[in-house]
């Protein structure tokens, strides 16, 4: 009940920055993520940022979100590339939005159901935490956290919420018995 | 004792690993594609290190970041290889951290921090222009 209001919270924040500011899409793309694809899309958002002349500060924490959602995506592709059906309706995919107070990054990707529990259990526990527990989870999952088979410590996301300047916020949009379209979106403001 | 010397890419820090000087440098992104092939050639540097050092002459190992780009999955491996060079005190080797980032970067400056508080060891944060 606390995640629901927090999310709707966050809903209501974007929706009254969004009526205030209006948001452009400053990055988009949908495909395939071969490691390739990743400085790709770093070297393409480092172009548009000194074009738009936003702050180091601001231009690094977008480039670490996209980064570890992006290599997160890296990380299972093959767990879907078999499949190419359901690839081609539900590919990975990132936007980054920008407004004048903020950006706001929202990637999407194939989960397998059998990995939906375990995910959003971590997802909820992170939105639990202030800042200051999401610093000490950031600090016990360095220290003792065990790399999954696919590299992944567990760190990404709680990076991610680190640096994020809201809640983070994600949905899960049932696909069939086996797979899921996750949604993950994260603020930064241009401060 | 060999030193290792290996080259910058766009994923991977150029890394200096100098047993002369005692000094370690990381310069560089660190986003490899395969970050425990890349790290596992610094902690065996690290075990040379531990089994060839002559531990009846007390020193002072430096370790220099200059990184613009650390991932996730670099800073654990970051912090497995200051895990390796805090045992390190028990041949007489103790360790200093200088970590360098440009000075408008907060998210480096907030890296160093992190990786500082969970290790337990305090860094020297370095801004540059």
């Amino acid at each position: 009940m606390r995640n629901k209001k927090i999310r709707i919270l966050i809903q209501n924040s974007k929706d009254r920055l969004m009526r205030k500011t209006g948001e452009v899409v400053f990055l988009q793309y949908e495909g395939p993520v071969k490691y390739d694809t990743i400085g790709f899309l770093i070297s393409e958002l480092k172009e548009k940022m000194f074009e738009a002349q936003v702050k180091q500060a601001v231009y690094k924490k977008v480039l670490m979100v996209m980064i570890e959602s992006l290599e997160n995506i890296f990380k299972y592709h093959e767990f879907f590339d078999q499949d190419k059906n359901i690839m081609n309706e539900y590919p990975p995919h990132i936007t980054i939005f920008k407004s004048d107070e903020y950006f706001r990054i929202e990637s999407k990707n194939l989960v397998r159901n059998n990995d939906l529990n375990q995910l959003k259990t971590r997802l909820d526990k992170i939105l639990e935490l202030d800042k200051n527990g999401i610093k000490e989870a950031y600090k016990q999952t360095i220290t003792n956290g065990r790399f999954s088979e696919k590299g992944g410590a567990g760190l990404g996301i709680i990076e991610m919420a680190k640096i994020s300047d809201e809640k983070i916020d994600y949905k899960f949009k049932p696909i069939n018995s086996n797979f899921s379209y996750f949604t993950l979106t994260l603020i930064i403001y241009c401060i | 004792m060999r030193r290792l010397i290996t080259t910058a890419n766009d994923y991977t820090p150029a890394l200096d690993l100098n047993p002369a000087s005692l000094t370690m440098q990381f310069t560089g992104v660190s986003r490899p594609e395969n970050v425990g092939l890349f790290y596992q050639q610094v902690i065996d540097w690290v075990a040379e290190l531990a089994d060839e050092y002559d531990s009846s002459r007390p020193g002072t190992l430096k370790l220099i970041f200059k990184l613009d780009y650390c991932n996730s999955s670099s800073q654990k491996y970051i912090l497995i290889v200051l895990e390796k060079l805090v045992e390190l005190k028990g041949i007489g080797l103790s360790l200093v951290v200088d970590w360098h980032y440009d000075e408008g970067d907060d998210k480096m400056l907030e890296d160093g921090e992190d990786i500082s508080d969970a290790i337990g060891i305090k860094f020297n944060l370095l801004p540059y222009k």
